[in-house]
C-alpha cells in the first residue's frame, strides 16, 4: 500500500533531467565499453572526502537547502495529526478542537459577541467547525510546504549542478594538461567515460545525496519518536520490525545485486556481438557466416533472457515478501490499536485511546518504514557514485609526465634547427625503443625517416614534439635543450599532419582555421591557393563551407589530407611533421598532393615519415632506422651508393621482388 | 569501397541519396530480367517508414506483441487481478477500522443511553473477535496479492524479454541479409545505435504502454468504484481533479519537449567536443590549441548548464503544482468524508481509504506523462528502426538455386555496367576474361571502380547490365552461398573480431584444424608474430585484447582467406599496410599455395602489380589498358604515368624506352 503522501518515494522522480538524459545514453556507452569496471564500490572515506571536497565551496548553500528539505518533511509529517483530528470529530465531541479554539480565540479578540455565539454552537455545528478549521490548517501547512519544496528543488539542483559543472570543466582542463603518454596507455573509451557518464552517474548523489540522507534520517527518527510518544506500548510492539526489515532488505540487495551484474554482463555480450557483427558485415557476408552468427547471437540472447528471469524471480519473491513484513507492522498496529481502543473505552476520558490515534499511527508507520526500505536504494546509489568518483579522482590525480621546469624558457620565433644527442627512449623505460640516436637537422631542411613498421620513426617524431622526454641524451631546438623549454611556446611553432588526418566537426573553413581562429576568410583562401588546392576545395558541395561530417567522414581521404595541409600551412609552423601523411592515397591523388606538399615544406624544417619513395627522394637527409637505431644516414643518392638497407628497400619498391645486386647510375 | 563510391558521387554527402526503398529497387537491377533477381513486392512505398503516419507507426510497433500475445493477455489479466486484490485489501482495512469505530460508538451510545452497567468484558471480547477475523482475512488478501505480484513481475519480464528477443533476432538477421547497399548508406555506428537504443525505445514504449495503460485503467476504475460504493457523491468528487491533473501533465509535457530536445542536443554537443578533443589529441597537442579547446568546451558547458537549469526550473514549478492538485483533491475528499462522518454516514476507515485511493489514482495518472514522453521518443526511433527492418535486400535470390559446381576458377566479365545509383554508373561495359589460375592486377586511381568490380564478382551487388561468369556459370544462376564460398576476400579495411587469433583465422572455415590454421598463418607471414604474442594462437584480439598494427591485421586477414580455401582469392589493397619486404615474402609464399587458384590483386604499388599475368588499368569505370606489366610500360597511358611517379629518381634504364614521350626528370618531381 502506498503511503498517503508518498513524498519519499516520489523523491526519486524529482528532477534530475540532465542526469537522467545523459545517463540514458551513456549507459549504452558504458555497456559497450569492453572494460568491465566495477560499477559499485564500498564507500571509502578517502573517496567520500574527495567528493565532499568538491562540494565544500557551496557548504552554506548545502546546509540551507538541507534545512529547507527537512522543514518540508516536518511539515508534511503533521498530516497524520490532521487526519486524527478529522477522524475523531466523528465521535461528536463537546469541545472545539485546537484549530477551532484558536479561531474562536482570534475572533473573540475582535468581536466578543460573535465568539460567544460560536462558543454555544450545537454539537453538530461544532463538529463542522472543527472539520473546516482542520482542513484549513492542513491546506495552509501544505501550501507552505509546497512553496518551500519549490525553492528546495530549484536551489538544491542549482548548487549540485554548479558542483558538477565545475567538475566537468576541471576534468577537461586536466586532460589538456596531461601528456601523450597518458593518452597512449589509456583507452579512448575510458577517457571518454571519465568526463561523461562517470560524472553523470555521480550527479544524483552530488545534488541530492546529503539532502536525502539527512531528511530521511530525521524523518525516520521523528516518526519513531512520534509513535513512541503517542503510545509506547504499540511503539515497542512494532518498531523492532524496522531493523529486521533493514537486514532483510540488505540481504535481498546483495542477492539481486549479483543477479543484476550477471544481467548486465549478458547484455554487454549481446550488444558487443551485435555491434561487432554490424561493423564486420562485409567479412560476415564474404565468409557466409550469417546462419552461424544468428545462432550464436540467439544463444547469447537466450542466456540474457535466463539472466533476466533469474533477477525477476529474486525480485518477484523478495519484493512482495518485504511488503508482507512491512504489512505485519500495520496488522500489529491495527490489532493492538483496536484492543487498546476497546480496553480504554470505559476508562477516564484523558486516558482513552481513540480511533483517530489508531489512524494516525497507521500512517506514521509508513513514514517510519519508507526510509528503512529506501535506505537500500540510497546506499546503492552512493556506492555507484563512489565507484565513479574514485575513477574521476584517479584521473584528476594523474600527473602530466612532461611538465615545464619552473623557470622554463619561452621560445621566441625559432629557426627550427633540431639536434638529437645520444637520445635513448622507451615508452616503458625497461624496453627502450630508441637507442643512442644522433642527428642534426639544419633549419629549413627536409628530413625523411625510413624504416620498417615499428622501427621507431614515430617515436622520434613524438620526441621532437616533446610528447615524451628521452630517458637519456638530449634534444636541442635551435641549441636550447627541449627539457628547459616552455612546452606551449614550442608547440605553437610546430605542426603535424598525420596519417589519421583528424578533422573536427565543422566546415572546411573551420578546420583550416583551427590553429588560427582569427584568420580571415581571405587568408584561408590564400593559404589554399598557395598550396594549389583552392580549386579542389572550392569545388566541394558547399565550397569552403562544406560540413566535413563527423571526423571528416563526408570528405574523401585525399580531400581530408588537403584540408590538413592547409591547416598546417596556415599555422605556419617552423617545424613541420608529416607522419605517413600520404600512405592512404593512390598515386594520382598523391601527384596532386605532391605540389601542395612542396609548397608546404618550403622554408621550414620538415620531418617526413613515409613508405613512398617519391616523397623521400628530394629530402636533404634520409635517416634509415632499424630497431631503434639509425643504421644509415645520408641523402637519397649517397645512400643508394652505399648499397645498404636503403638501397635494398628502394629496389624492392621499384622492381618488385627482383632484387638487383647493384644499382642504377 | 567506401572511397570508390564516394568519389563516384563526386563528394556529395550521403543524405543526397534517394530514399532507401528506391535505392533498394535500383540495386536490384530492375532493368534486366534474370531468373535470379526476385520480383519486388508491389507496394514498395507503403513499406517506407518515412511515409508512415504516426498511427501506422504505432500499429507497426504493436506488431511486435504478436509473437507474445498470450503473455500480454496474461499480463493484463494479472494486472486486473492484482488491482482487485489490492483494492480488496484496502477495503478490508477500512472495514476493520470502521468496525472498531462503530462498535465503539454503538457501545458508547449503549453506555450513555443505558441504565444498567454494560458488560464491557463480553463486548470487548466479541469486538476483538470480529477484528481478529477481519485482520485474518486481510492478511489472506495481502498474501494472495503478493503471490499475484510475483507472477505479474515474472510475466512482465518474460514478456519483455521474449519481445526483445524476437526484435533483436529479426534486426540482426535483416542486417545480415540486407546487402551492402544498405550498409553503404548507413555508418555502422548508426546501425548499432538503431539496433540497440532505437530498438530499446520502441520495445520500452510498447511494453510500457501495454502494462501501464492496463494499470492506469485498472487502478483508476477500481478505486473509483471503491469510493463510489462507499459514497457515490464522494466518488464523483474524486473524479473532479482528474481532468485538471491530466491537462496539466500534458501541457507540461508539451512545454518541456522542445526544451528537452535542446538540452539533449547540447548534451550531445558537449560529449562531442569532449570526445573529439580526446580523439584528436595529437592535433591539439601538436598545434598547442589546448586553450582554444578549453574555451570551446567551457562555452558549450555554459550553454548546457543554463539549459539544465531551465528544465530544473520548469520541474521545480511543475512538481509543487501537481502535488498541490493532488493535495487539494485529497483535502476535498477528507472534507466531504469528515462532514458526512459527522452525520454518521461515513466512518473513520472510509476517510483513510479516501487518502489511500486518491494517492493511488493520481500516482498512476502520473504515468501518462511517462508514456507521452516515451511515445515521442518511440516515434522517432521507430522510423529509424523500421528503416532497417523494412529495407529490401539488394540481392534477392530465387528459391533453391543449384550450387556452383566445382571448377578451376575462371572468371569472365561480359559487358558489365553498374552504379550504386543506376543513373551514375561506376562501371561501364566491363568485359575481360581471367583464365583459371591466373593473377590479375587491378590498377587505377581512387574511385575508378576497382573495389566495385570485385564486389560484383562476389555478388555483393548485382550489375545493372551484363553478366559475370565463374567457370562458365552466370553467378546469378547459382546459389549466393556457393558463389561466396568460392571466393576468399581480403578487404581494404581489415576487420578482425574480438576473439582469439585462431578463431579469427578459422572464421574462413570453422572446421579448419590447428595445423591448417598454422599453415595459413605461415603463408601470410603471420606465424612469427603470433608466436611472439603472450598466448600465441589463443591470444585475444580486439578491444578486450591485444591491439595489432595495420600490417599485422592485414596478414591475419590474409590467413583467414587462405584457410577458407577459395578458388578465387581477392586481395583488395590488402598489402598496403605491410612493408615491402614482408609483402614480398607473402607473395612468394602465396604463389606456392595458390598455383591453381585465380587471384585478383588491387594495388597501388607497382612492385605488387609487376608479377601479375594480366594488369587491368581502370579509369573512370572503364578498362583503359590491359596487358602485362612489361607491355603496359611500353604504352602511353596511366600505367606508365604512375610508374614514372613511383620509380621517379630511378634514373634512365628503370623504365623501358618509349617513343617520344617526354618524361619528368628526377629533379623535377623531387621535393
Amino acid at each position: 500500500m502506498k503511503p498517503l503522501l508518498p513524498f519519499l518515494r516520489r523523491r526519486r522522480d524529482t528532477p534530475k533531467p540532465a542526469a537522467q538524459q545523459r545517463a540514458g545514453s551513456s549507459e549504452d556507452l558504458s555497456s559497450l565499453d569492453p572494460d568491465f569496471e566495477p560499477d559499485r564500490k564500498p564507500i571509502e572515506r578517502k573517496v567520500l572526502r574527495g567528493v565532499l571536497g568538491w562540494m565544500r565551496p557551496y557548504r552554506n548553500a548545502y546546509i540551507l537547502t538541507t534545512v529547507v528539505g527537512t522543514m518540508v518533511n516536518l511539515l508534511e509529517m503533521i498530516t497524520p495529526r490532521y487526519m486524527q483530528q478529522l477522524v475523531d470529530t466523528d465521535i461528536p465531541g463537546k469541545h472545539p478542537n485546537i484549530f477551532t479554539s484558536f479561531i474562536i480565540n482570534m475572533i473573540s479578540r475582535v468581536n466578543v459577541g460573535a465568539a460567544g455565539t460560536l462558543a454555544h454552537l450545537g454539537r453538530r455545528e461544532l463538529a463542522y467547525c472543527n472539520i473546516t478549521s482542520t482542513i484549513g490548517a492542513w491546506a495552509l501547512t501544505m501550501t507552505v510546504a509546497l512553496l518551500l519544496q519549490r525553492f528546495g528543488i530549484y536551489y538544491t539542483t542549482l548548487i549540485g549542478q554548479k558542483v558538477i559543472f565545475t567538475l566537468r570543466r576541471a576534468v577537461f582542463a586536466h586532460l589538456q594538461e596531461l601528456s601523450m603518454s597518458f593518452y597512449d596507455k589509456t583507452r579512448f573509451g575510458r577517457i571518454l567515460t571519465r568526463g561523461t557518464s562517470d560524472i553523470d552517474s555521480m550527479s544524483n548523489f552530488i545534488v541530492w545525496g546529503i539532502n536525502t540522507a539527512f531528511s530521511n534520517l530525521t524523518m525516520m527518527l521523528i516518526a519513531a519518536t512520534i509513535i513512541m510518544l503517542m503510545d509506547w506500548r504499540i511503539g515497542l510492539a512494532v518498531l523492532w520490525l524496522g531493523p529486521v526489515l533493514y537486514l532483510m532488505n540488505n540481504f535481498y540487495r546483495r542477492k539481486v545485486g549479483v543477479a543484476w551484474r550477471m544481467t548486465r554482463e549478458g547484455y554487454t555480450r549481446v550488444s558487443t556481438n551485435l555491434a561487432e557483427n554490424i561493423s564486420g558485415m562485409r567479412v560476415v557476408t564474404a565468409f557466409n557466416r550469417q546462419n552461424q552468427n544468428l545462432d550464436v547471437f540467439n544463444d547469447l540472447q537466450t542466456t540474457n533472457t535466463a539472466n533476466n528471469m533469474r533477477a525477476a524471480y529474486i525480485n518477484g519473491i523478495y519484493q512482495p515478501l518485504l511488503g508482507v513484513v512491512g504489512f505485519l507492522g500495520k496488522v500489529i498496529i491495527l490489532l493492538f490499536g483496536a484492543w487498546l481502543v476497546f480496553h480504554t473505552a470505559d476508562g477516564p476520558a484523558n486516558q482513552r485511546f481513540k480511533v483517530g490515534e489508531l489512524v494516525a499511527l497507521y500512517v506514521y508507520w509508513d513514514w517510519f518504514m519508507g526510509p528503512v526500505i529506501n535506505f537500500g536504494n540510497f546506499y546503492n546509489d552512493t556506492m555507484m557514485a563512489m565507484a565513479c568518483a574514485e575513477r574521476v579522482q584517479n584521473l584528476l590525480a594523474e600527473k602530466p609526465q612532461v611538465t615545464d621546469v619552473p623557470d622554463a624558457l619561452v621560445l621566441a620565433e625559432i629557426r627550427g634547427a633540431v639536434r638529437f644527442e645520444h637520445v635513448s627512449f622507451g615508452y616503458d623505460p625497461a624496453k627502450p625503443v630508441l637507442h643512442d640516436v644522433n642527428f642534426d637537422a639544419q633549419a629549413g631542411q627536409t628530413i625523411a625517416l625510413v624504416g620498417q613498421t615499428g622501427c621507431g620513426k614515430s617515436t622520434v617524431i613524438s620526441l621532437i614534439c616533446r610528447f615524451y622526454q628521452p630517458q637519456q641524451g638530449r634534444i636541442l631546438i635551435d641549441g636550447y635543450d627541449l627539457r628547459k623549454i616552455q612546452g606551449e611556446s614550442l608547440h605553437r611553432q610546430t605542426g603535424i599532419v598525420s596519417q589519421n588526418n583528424f578533422l573536427f566537426t565543422g566546415t572546411v573553413m573551420d578546420n583550416i582555421r583551427y590553429t588560427r581562429p582569427d584568420a580571415t576568410d581571405q587568408q584561408v583562401y590564400d593559404a589554399a591557393r598557395q598550396l594549389d588546392c583552392y580549386d579542389i576545395l572550392s569545388r566541394l558541395k558547399d565550397g569552403f563551407q562544406t560540413d566535413v561530417g563527423e571526423r571528416g567522414g563526408s570528405l574523401s581521404l585525399g580531400q581530408r589530407q588537403l584540408v590538413c595541409f592547409c591547416r598546417a600551412f596556415l599555422a605556419n609552423p617552423r617545424i613541420l611533421i608529416l607522419d605517413e601523411a600520404t600512405s592512404a592515397i593512390d598515386t594520382q591523388t598523391e601527384l596532386l598532393i605532391q605540389n601542395a606538399l612542396e609548397r608546404l615544406v618550403e622554408n621550414r624544417t620538415t620531418f617526413i615519415v613515409a613508405h613512398r619513395l617519391s616523397t623521400i627522394i628530394g629530402a636533404h637527409q634520409v635517416l634509415v632506422l632499424d630497431q631503434g637505431r639509425i643504421v644509415e644516414h645520408g641523402n637519397h643518392q649517397s645512400l643508394l651508393e652505399r648499397n645498404g638497407q636503403y638501397a635494398r628497400l628502394y629496389y624492392e619498391f621499384t622492381h618488385g621482388h627482383d632484387i638487383k645486386p647493384h644499382l642504377a647510375p | 569501397m567506401q572511397r570508390d563510391k564516394q568519389s563516384s558521387n563526386s563528394g556529395q554527402p550521403r543524405t543526397d541519396q534517394p530514399p532507401l526503398a528506391e535505392r533498394a529497387r535500383g540495386g536490384n537491377g530492375s532493368d534486366f530480367s534474370s531468373a535470379a533477381t526476385g520480383s519486388l513486392p508491389p507496394n514498395t512505398a507503403a513499406r517506407d517508414p518515412n511515409n508512415f503516419s504516426n498511427f501506422e507507426l504505432i500499429k507497426h510497433m504493436f506488431q511486435f506483441v504478436r509473437p507474445v500475445k498470450w503473455l500480454a493477455v496474461l499480463a493484463c489479466l494479472l494486472v486486473g487481478l492484482g488491482v482487485f486484490l489490492e483494492i480488496s485489501a484496502v477495503d478490508l482495512t477500512r472495514v476493520v477500522i470502521n468496525t472498531v469505530g462503530t462498535t465503539l460508538s454503538s457501545a458508547g451510545t449503549q453506555i450513555a443511553g443505558g441504565t444498567q452497567k454494560p458488560d464491557w468484558n463480553a463486548f470487548r471480547h466479541g469486538s476483538l473477535h470480529v477484528a481478529l477475523m477481519l485482520v485474518g482475512m486481510l492478511a489472506f488478501f495481502i498474501i494472495l496479492s503478493s503471490v499475484c505480484n510475483f507472477f505479474r513481475s515474472i510475466t512482465n519480464t518474460r514478456l519483455s524479454m521474449d519481445m526483445v528477443f524476437h526484435m533483436r533476432s529479426a534486426v540482426y538477421d535483416q542486417l545480415q541479409q540486407v546487402g551492402f547497399s544498405f550498409h553503404d548508406a548507413h555508418s555502422s555506428g548508426q546501425l548499432i545505435n538503431r539496433a540497440l537504443s532505437d530498438l530499446h525505445n520502441v520495445r520500452f514504449f510498447v511494453n510500457l504502454s501495454l502494462v501501464s495503460i492496463a494499470e492506469i485503467v485498472g487502478y483508476t476504475i477500481g478505486y473509483n468504484i471503491l469510493i463510489a460504493t462507499i459514497n457515490p457523491w464522494v466518488g464523483l468528487a474524486s473524479l473532479l481533479p482528474v481532468p485538471f491533473w491530466i491537462w496539466y501533465i500534458l501541457r507540461f509535457g508539451k512545454k518541456m519537449r522542445p526544451v528537452q530536445r535542446d538540452l539533449m542536443a547540447t548534451g550531445d554537443q558537449l560529449v562531442n567536443v569532449y570526445s573529439e578533443n580526446v580523439a584528436g589529441v595529437n592535433v591539439v597537442k601538436a598545434f598547442a590549441t589546448e586553450t582554444t579547446e578549453t574555451g570551446k568546451y567551457n562555452a558549450t558547458a555554459d550553454t548546457y548548464f543554463s539549459q539544465v537549469m531551465t528544465t530544473v526550473g520548469m520541474w521545480a514549478n511543475f512538481i509543487p503544482v501537481i502535488r498541490g492538485i493532488a493535495t487539494g483533491a485529497n483535502l476535498l475528499l477528507f472534507f466531504l468524508g469528515a462532514m458526512l462522518a459527522v452525520s454518521g454516514k461515513l466512518h473513520a476507515g472510509d476517510i483513510l481509504v479516501f487518502g489511500v485511493a486518491m494517492g493511488a489514482i493520481l500516482s498512476r495518472l502520473q504515468q501518462i506523462n511517462q508514456i507521452a514522453n516515451q511515445y515521442q521518443m518511440a516515434v522517432v526511433s521507430a522510423r529509424r528502426f523500421f528503416e532497417i527492418l523494412y529495407a529490401y535486400p539488394s540481392i534477392t535470390e530465387a528459391a533453391a538455386l543449384p550450387a556452383l559446381p566445382r571448377g578451376p576458377g575462371a572468371v569472365e566479365f561480359s559487358g558489365v555496367s553498374f552504379g550504386y545509383h543506376p543513373e551514375k554508373p561506376v562501371l561501364k561495359n566491363i568485359s575481360f576474361q581471367a583464365p583459371a589460375g591466373s593473377v590479375i592486377a587491378l590498377v587505377g586511381p581512387t574511385g575508378a571502380g576497382k573495389t566495385t568490380m570485385m564486389q560484383l564478382l562476389a555478388r555483393f551487388y548485382d550489375p545493372q547490365t551484363g553478366a559475370i561468369f565463374v567457370d562458365g556459370h552466370d553467378i546469378r544462376s547459382v546459389s549466393l552461398r556457393s558463389v561466396r564460398q568460392a571466393m576468399g576476400f581480403v578487404f581494404q579495411e581489415t576487420f578482425l573480431f574480438s576473439d582469439t587469433v585462431i578463431n579469427n583465422i578459422r572464421y574462413g572455415d570453422p572446421k579448419a584444424s590447428v595445423e591448417q590454421v598454422e599453415a595459413a598463418a605461415r603463408i601470410a607471414q603471420a606465424h612469427e608474430f603470433i608466436m611472439d604474442m603472450p598466448k600465441q594462437y589463443d591470444t585475444m584480439l580486439g578491444e578486450r585484447g591485444l591491439t595489432l598494427s595495420g600490417g599485422q591485421k592485414q596478414r591475419l586477414a590474409i590467413a583467414r582467406a587462405i584457410v577458407a580455401n577459395p578458388r578465387i582469392l581477392i586481395l583488395d589493397d590488402a598489402l598496403a599496410a605491410v612493408d615491402p619486404e614482408t609483402e614480398h615474402l607473402i607473395r612468394r609464399a602465396l604463389e606456392l599455395v595458390l598455383q591453381h587458384r585465380t587471384v585478383f590483386i588491387i594495388a597501388h604499388r607497382l612492385s605488387t602489380v609487376k608479377a601479375a599475368d594480366l594488369v587491368l588499368v581502370l579509369e573512370e569505370g572503364t578498362i583503359t589498358q590491359a596487358g602485362t606489366h612489361d607491355a603496359l610500360l611500353r604504352q602511353h597511358g596511366h600505367y606508365r604515368e604512375i610508374a614514372e611517379v613511383q620509380l621517379l629518381g630511378g634514373g634512365p634504364g628503370v623504365l623501358p624506352p618509349l617513343g617520344s614521350t617526354s618524361r619528368r626528370g628526377a629533379a623535377e618531381g623531387a621535393l
